[in-house]
């Protein structure tokens, strides 16, 4: 659950899904079967369940969702991939006292982080 | 299972996001509109369009952009686009002599609409001969009216048709909206050519009708100098059976009239009541039909359709034809006619 950043934001990930679409009409013929149209597809959707600490990384994830721009999620196992940041939800924790980052304060608050990001290649 | 993949290419834009192309028999002009992010193009910029699959593509579509809009917060730039002949349904003809206006006497059909489109810029002619002359005996005027609106009029007098191809060519033909035999001894008929044949496996969707709301038994013209010629029919054609019966009620006649002082001879205004005559004078079979892209396919041409579904088997004229390319896949919706 280490060394997991996001523009360079330290988030505790739980949790990630790729997701990757391709466009296809599916068309159906009076005879002989479907007929499939390929029209391209979309680039890669990631979605990221994260522990977030502190109001300073969380408003700077917050922050992220008016820029325009895109940034690296950066993973134990190297980049992820450049992403913007479609959506991002935030569900404060029940905590007393937080030892994910022994930077911080132990009674910083711990936020439970959905984060939706769109590949920007 | 038929796997294609879509493949488009659009003067100036680079990655459309949807196409969509409509023409129709009646038209003045073929409309483009094209969804995009990233365009070069600006008003009076010439855009061709080509669609298809990664197999080939061709042309469906040549003309100028119109108008230009980008919708926020998204981005979309959506591109209208009309035919050539945009230029003459734009060009108002106007005199520098307001009580003479452009006189002419003693021409062919085809060469004032040639020179009436010369006017607006046009130079790409593909113009059979009419083998009617206008102003036989009187000069004419011809101001304040665009250089399509008089072409087209001139056209109707005579039952032909008068559009721009999809290669920017105007053409002026015997063109009748159903498929043609050649057997009617009328100047420019020619036998139409099937250009394609849609079966089962092309055909998404289709219904079939047919009605009389077009059908006109008598055909009027009031031409100059009192100049007056009708003909008439208590008969009329069904494309259908192949037969002439009557299909009105007995002593019930449509008519319709052709006013124009471009008539001013007795033998040329017989022959355009019985050229509108024998064009008008019949049911209209018609079959909406939404079918897979194909690029060939466009209005003004006949198809064979061939289907086990009761009624559409046979050759069709094209009224209209709508190519709709994008997320939804590449289709072709036509009106089909006969």
């Amino acid at each position: 659950m280490s060394n997991w950043t996001y523009n360079s934001i330290r988030i505790f990930t739980d949790d990630l899904r790729d997701d990757k679409d391709q466009t296809i009409a599916r068309l159906g013929p009076l005879a002989g079967g479907t007929t499939l149209h390929f029209y391209g597809w979309e680039d890669r959707i990631t979605k990221v369940s994260c522990y977030v600490v502190g109001l300073t990384d969380k408003n700077a994830l917050e922050a992220l969702t008016e820029t325009a721009a895109s940034y690296v999620l950066m993973t134990p196992y190297g980049s992820w991939g450049s992403y913007s940041l479609k959506h991002a939800s935030f569900q404060l924790l029940r905590a007393i006292c937080q030892t994910l980052r022994p930077d911080l304060s132990p009674t910083s608050p711990v936020f439970k982080c959905d984060l939706e990001l769109y590949r920007d290649i | 299972m038929t796997d294609k993949i879509l493949a488009a290419t659009v003067t100036g834009i680079t990655n459309p996001i949807a196409i969509n192309v409509s023409q129709s028999h009646d038209s003045a002009v073929s409309m483009a509109n094209i969804q995009c992010i990233t365009s070069t193009l600006t008003i009076g910029d010439h855009v061709n369009v080509n669609l298809g699959y990664s197999t080939g593509t061709s042309k469906v579509f040549s003309g100028y952009v119109k108008a230009i809009e980008t919708k926020t917060p998204d981005g979309v730039i959506t591109i209208t686009a009309h035919d050539d002949m945009t230029r003459a349904v734009d060009y108002f003809i106007v005199s520098n002599d307001p009580v003479n206006g452009y006189q002419f006497q003693n021409i062919t059909a085809q060469a004032l609409i040639q020179t009436l489109m010369e006017m607006a810029g046009l130079y790409s002619f593909d113009l059979d001969n009419t083998h009617f002359t206008l102003g036989v005996n009187n000069a004419f005027s011809v101001n304040l009216v665009s250089s399509y609106d008089y072409s087209r009029m001139i056209a109707d007098l005579i039952a032909w048709m008068v559009w721009c191809d999809r290669n920017g060519i105007i053409t002026l033909k015997n063109r009748k909206p159903y498929p043609m035999t050649g057997t009617s001894g009328q100047p420019g008929d020619v036998a139409d050519s099937p250009i394609a044949t849609i079966t089962d496996t092309g055909l998404f969707d289709a219904s079939y009708g047919f009605n009389e709301k077009d059908l006109r038994n008598k055909v009027a013209i009031y031409g100059a100098e009192g100049l007056y010629k009708d003909a008439s029919s208590p008969n009329s054609y069904d494309p259908g059976t192949g037969t002439t019966y009557a299909i009105l009620p007995s002593g019930y006649y449509k008519a319709m009239v052709l006013a124009s002082p471009l008539i001013d001879d007795a033998t040329f205004a017989q022959n355009a009541c019985n050229y509108n005559l024998a064009m008008y004078n019949k049911l209209t079979y018609e079959v909406p039909v939404s079918a897979e892209g194909n690029p060939i396919l466009e209005a003004r041409k006949v198809i064979t359709v061939t289907s086990t579904k009761g009624g559409i088997s046979g050759n069709w004229y094209i009224f209209s034809c709508e190519h709709s390319w994008g997320k939804g896949g590449y289709t072709c919706n036509m009106v089909l006619r006969k």
